[in-house]
Order: structure tokens, then sequence, then C-alpha cells
């Protein structure tokens, strides 16, 4: 994922994290990537995020996020990956 | 524990359609002025259960609401397996008005949301005649696609889990989360291939937009109802929508989605109160 030009990488197996990473991560290979600017994740992640901000497929939509990659995991699993993008509302800050 | 007898009746009507019988399902509470309710594509009349538990609707209004061919409780007719599902402005249509006419229904007020606010533009259009007045909510003319709707239906996808998925974000994040969660249970109880069938007709009916001016409001008032976290018809589209039509209310309604019946019925009911106060008072 990126968050502006700020890349991250995780690693899933068996629907848990087992690895999480601040990039820049040369030549690692990765399945799908969600990439939007800073302002987009930041009310994304607002304990209530506003209209057209609360939903990863509404930012699609809007243009302010952007999925790439092999979407199959992504939506094969939607509700999990909807779950896990938005954990960081519940802490209550960004990483 | 405490146990609850709920007031709302189900039964089974079987009805001719397109030359088939269909045994379709439906519920209802109250007395009055015949509300008829028309659920989202992919789901069921559970959506109306807190409408129908509502008294200071019921104690005005027989609440009615029915299983479409295919969905929730309706038994698919005799060879369903032998062709793909497709919902049709057709069949949709003559789907609505036979069940009105099986149950003698008089003029009813005609509430839809989404592929059933869709069809109350049309039916606004083709029978106005037939109704009191029309509830759509979340019925823009057309809405911009975000999502290939070959996804919902796949062997390497679980239908169920996806159709919800896709649904999810559709609705306000402070909507309380036990209905959310009810909301998209019964979009992962559909029948596999449903929820798509039901878009074709929602997609095969965009750009009704020269057809809705010629709505008669004065013959049929026509509310339009518009949640403010529906990222799939949004407010634009239906303001849109409603410009075109003389005479439609638009009614904004803040912190809910695209499911405001069920994703959060009180707020909801405070919403739509006031619509039915104005169609009694007409």
């Amino acid at each position: 994922m990126e968050i502006g030009d700020v890349p991250f990488h995780a690693e899933l197996r068996d629907g848990a994290l087992v690895h999480f990473s601040r990039g820049p991560a040369l030549m690692r290979p990765w399945r799908f990537a969600l990439r939007g600017d800073a302002q987009a994740w930041e009310c994304f992640w607002l304990p209530c995020p506003p209209p057209d901000f609360h939903d990863i497929l509404a930012l699609t939509k809007f243009k302010r996020f952007k999925l790439e990659g092999d979407i199959y995991p992504f939506l094969s699993n939607l509700l999990f990956f909807k779950d896990l993008f938005a954990l960081p509302r519940s802490v209550g800050s960004a990483p | 524990m405490t146990s609850a007898l709920e007031p709302i009746i189900g039964r089974y009507l079987t009805l001719d359609l397109g030359g088939s019988q269909h045994r379709i399902y439906f519920e209802e509470a109250g007395a009055g002025i015949p509300l008829l309710c028309l659920h989202t594509g992919g789901a069921d009349t559970r959506q109306y259960r807190h409408l129908m538990l509502d008294e200071a609707i019921t104690s005005r209004f027989r609440v009615i609401a029915f299983d479409m061919p295919f969905h929730g409780k309706s038994t698919p007719p005799d060879g369903w397996h032998l062709e793909e599902y497709k919902l049709t402005l057709d069949s949709y249509t003559q789907a609505i008005l036979a069940f009105s006419a099986a149950l003698e229904l008089d003029r009813p007020i005609l509430l839809g949301c989404s592929i059933g606010g869709r069809i109350v533009l049309h039916l606004a259009m083709s029978h106005p005649q037939a109704f009191r007045a029309m509830v759509g909510i979340a019925c823009a003319v057309s809405t911009t696609p975000w999502y290939d709707t070959q996804w919902l239906h796949r062997p390497d996808v679980n239908g169920g889990e996806i159709c919800a998925g896709i649904v999810s974000g559709l609705m306000s994040p402070a909507s309380p989360e036990a209905r959310r969660q009810e909301t998209l249970w019964s979009y992962m109880q559909s029948g596999p291939g449903v929820f798509k069938g039901d878009l074709f007709f929602y997609r095969q009916s965009q750009g009704l937009s020269e057809g809705v001016a010629s709505i008669d409001t004065q013959a049929c008032p026509l509310f339009l109802m518009s949640g403010n976290y529906d990222f799939s018809c949004t407010r634009e589209d239906m303001t849109r929508t409603a410009d075109m039509i003389p005479g439609a209310r638009l009614i904004p309604m803040e912190g809910v989605g695209h499911f405001p019946m069920s994703e959060n019925p009180d707020l909801f009911a405070s919403y739509l109160q006031p619509v039915l106060d104005e169609i009694i008072s007409r």
C-alpha cells in the first residue's frame, strides 16, 4: 500500500498479518496494491469518516485510491480486506 | 429470557408471471392505506421489518412487502435452473402490478429502494393511476458504474460474501453495527447470480432521462430520498433526477447510505414520517 509517496509492504498468511514494513523495498514482488494520497487515507481512518471517504471502493470510484495488480485476492476476501485496511480507525491514529 | 410475538404476518401467494407459476412470499403489518415496499436487488423483504414494527406507521398504514421472484422465500418457478436469471423492466413491472392486483390493493403508496426505486420511476411514468403516491430511495435516472458485476457470480469467489462485500460500504459508518451486519446477512443469503441478474435491470434501465420529465406529480406525488453516505447513487445523481421531474420532492437524508430502512431504521423513520404525513394530507 502507499500513503502518499510512502510505500508499505504487508504479507498475509492464513488470514494473519505476518509481516508489515515501511518501504521502499526494492524488487519485492506483490500481488495487489492500494495507493492513495495521504489526505484521503487520513479521512478514511477518522473514527467516523465523511461521505465518499468511508469505503475503499468509494475512494476508488472517486479516484482518490487506486487498486492495482492482481485484484483477485482482494475481491475474493473483500470483507476481510475492508476490515483490515480500516483497522487504524479503531486505534485512533494513522500508522 | 423474554419473548415477543411480532405483529408481522407472512403468507404465500401463487402468481402467474410470464407464463410461469411463482409462489411468492409476502409479509404485512398494520391497517389503513396500503404502503407497498420494494426491497433492493439481491435482498428480500426483511429490509422492511423495522418499518412493519413501527406503530407510528402501522397505526395508519398497511405495510406490505413481497420477496421478488427468486428472492428470499419466494420459490423460483419450475425450470429455473435451465436459464440465467435476469430481471427486466417488463418482468419487474409485471410482478409488482400482478401482486398489487392479487391482493386487491386500492391505489397503494409505492415505496422502493435502489432497483426498487428505479422501478418506481418507471411506474410513475407508465402507471401513475395505479398508485396514490410514490417514494423512490436511491433511484437516480442514471449512476456511474463503479465495479464489474461479473465478480458477483463466478465459481472461484463466494457469492454471498462478495455481494455483501460490494454493498457493505454503501452504508453509513455511523449506522448501528448490528443493523449494518443484518443488512449484509440478507445479501449473503441471496441465490447464486440473483444480485447480478437484478443489476441487469438496473443497468438496462440507465438513461431514463428523457422519459422522467413526463412524470405527472400532480396525478401521483413523487418523493425522492437520498442518503449522503450512498456513493453508488450519489446525492448529485438524485438531485439531478429531482431537477428533471417537475414537482418531484428531494428528501436529503444525512447519516445514512443506500439501505436506510434496514441500516438505521429509526433515522429513516424520522425522514419518512413527514413524507407519509404529507401524502395523507393531500
